[in-house]
């Protein structure tokens, strides 16, 4: 139960000290994979238990930081679904989706991540991640005829 | 070693799973149903079963991830585009694409629900760093 809630508390730390960071002290929100990375590792190191085993601590703690992050990226990229979801109501609702360019702002981001080239030519970096996920796809959870 | 062990295990199993020629839903479905009974299975008390289930849950989110970033990430609909040269989307195409998914026969994982649920976290998360 130790680590379970050492685990927790690590995690509502380093929500409190995010929202202190971004929200209080309005730190650029581009930085908010290494904020959350670097606070995380700190409260962990000293949430740290004696009674507990190490290797099992890192091994929840690595795994709950994974799917943080993972879900922060809903919240700092902006998800095309989440938008529509939270505006499905509105009348111009169509207008409003174009309007917020989701296809450049992603494209603009493969660029800006060298993950393509000017010539819309995938880097190496870019080969190695898209052919990563089609593989994990593949290994874990894929669609019955692809 | 527990938790090592049990990523294995529930690595191995979710493989097993992915073999079969069932909907992804389906198989997230029997994925749960066999996780959670070797948790209730093989541990005794209250504590170890906890942290478990919440490895687990953590596991699940993961390859809800992979699945996710293959089948509706844009940058991986962009990626795929340049690498068989076809016409990029438009962002009226991906206005009808996400549309679709807010259909009440939309029998998928990204259905109405799943985006209900994380519509309720999205927005404290929201108001609480943006």
């Amino acid at each position: 139960m130790i680590l379970f809630l050492s685990t927790i508390k690590t995690l509502l730390l380093c929500i409190i000290f995010q929202f202190f960071f971004l929200k209080l002290l309005e730190i650029s929100k581009k930085l908010w994979p290494y904020i959350t990375i670097v606070l995380y590792i700190f409260f962990s190191y000293f949430n740290y238990n004696l009674e507990t085993n190490l290797i099992e601590y890192i091994a929840l703690n690595s795994m709950a930081l994974t799917c943080y992050v993972l879900f922060l990226t809903i919240i700092f990229n902006e998800s095309p679904s989440v938008f529509l979801f939270q505006n499905i109501k509105k009348k111009n609702l169509k207008k409003i989706f174009i309007k917020k360019k989701f296809i450049k702002h992603r494209y603009n981001l493969l660029k800006k991540k060298k993950l393509i080239t000017d010539r819309n030519i995938l880097t190496r970096k870019g080969s190695f991640l898209y052919k990563n996920i089609i593989i994990l796809s593949n290994l874990f959870l894929k669609e019955t005829n692809s | 070693m527990r938790l090592i062990e049990l990523f294995f295990i529930f690595s191995f199993l979710t493989i097993l799973i992915n073999l079969i020629k069932i909907n992804p839903r389906e198989k997230i479905i029997i994925n749960i149903i066999a996780s959670l009974a070797l948790i209730f299975k093989f541990n005794s008390s209250v504590d170890t079963m906890i942290v478990d289930m919440f490895f687990y849950l953590c596991f699940l989110y993961v390859v809800l991830n992979i699945y996710t970033t293959r089948y509706s990430s844009i940058r991986m609909n962009l990626m795929n585009s340049m690498i068989l040269k076809k016409k990029i989307m438009t962002e009226n195409e991906l206005f009808v694409n996400r549309m679709k998914r807010f259909n009440k026969k939309n029998k998928s994982i990204m259905s109405f629900n799943l985006f209900y649920i994380t519509d309720k976290l999205v927005k404290i998360f929201r108001n609480l760093f943006i």
